[in-house]
């Protein structure tokens, strides 16, 4: 469950969000499933099971605030993880995201905190999103 | 204090055996998609994947990211990934194979045991999708 506790007051890229989550197991479980039969003795929570607080519908409308252009497409680029301590299943955590765009090519980076509700740093992580002119952009399609 | 490491340590150079993931079918993208969130319809949809210049749709790059985890833990079970990065060079395509393979680039005994990973994933045909890079640490010496 994600609640967001700040929404992006700011529309512009450099917004702040801050949210509230939880590793539930369920949500976990079909992740876990998702990418593959669990390996013997994998942590309870996947290494990338972080991504998908990025695209929660929490996000995402800051995310395409912060891309602001529905001509451009954002690819995948570069992603980093980087973890003091594995994450827990069915625990509380806060996230944090901050979102900078860069010129020379296009580009928006996310960068995300998370911490216990008490503030202790667990992992941060980082998507790099190429932003590329769409083939069709919306709107202009085949229709 | 440092910390013993097993005899069997990695030494720097030592290879990593490959690890074979999927074929990723659309029924595997499907239900990616539905548990990461990642909904981008390249993915699911062929017109929608051609539109963008590609000739199927790709396998999500974050699925592809997340075979990393099982790779390394058949590789090695005594281990934790503290960090893990990666560059997406290449799509591969809906009904592909992923192959992870690696090397150690530095092999570390203090203040604990520590490896640098140097991995990539490629597709059935050798493409490189992935470059990435990793820091394990022996499990006892987890954080």
């Amino acid at each position: 469950m994600i609640a967001a506790l700040i929404d992006a007051a700011a529309p512009e890229a450099g917004a702040r969000l801050e949210l509230a989550v939880r590793t539930d197991p369920a949500r976990v479980g079909a992740f876990a499933a998702a990418i593959g039969a669990p390996e013997p003795g994998a942590p309870a929570v996947p290494l990338t099971y972080p991504f998908c607080w990025l695209t929660s519908p929490e996000v995402r409308p800051t995310l395409e605030r912060a891309i602001g252009d529905s001509a451009l497409l954002p690819i995948h680029e570069a992603q980093s993880f980087d973890y003091a301590r594995a994450l827990a299943l069915d625990a509380d955590y806060r996230v944090v995201l901050t979102f900078a765009r860069t010129s020379g090519p296009e580009r928006l980076t996310v960068a995300g905190g998370i911490a216990t509700p008490a503030g202790e740093p667990c992992a941060k992580f980082e998507t790099v999103l190429r932003l590329v002119p769409r083939a069709d952009p919306p709107g202009q399609a085949n229709d | 204090m440092t910390e013993a490491a097993p005899a069997d340590w990695p030494k720097t150079g030592e290879t990593i055996a490959p690890a074979a993931f999927g074929p990723f079918g659309l029924a595997q993208l499907a239900g990616y998609a539905l548990a990461s969130g990642d909904d981008n319809p390249i993915h699911l949809d062929a017109a929608a994947a051609v539109a963008v210049g590609l000739e199927a749709p790709p396998v999500h790059g974050m699925l592809m990211m997340s075979c990393f985890e099982p790779a390394l833990r058949r590789w090695r079970g005594d281990i934790v990934i503290a960090s893990l990065s990666g560059k997406f060079l290449r799509p591969i395509s809906v009904g592909g194979t992923v192959t992870i393979t690696g090397r150690v680039a530095r092999s570390s005994l203090a203040p604990h045991p520590e490896l640098l990973l140097r991995l990539k994933a490629q597709g059935p045909n050798g493409e490189l999708a992935i470059l990435a890079e990793a820091t394990v640490r022996r499990a006892a010496a987890a954080p």
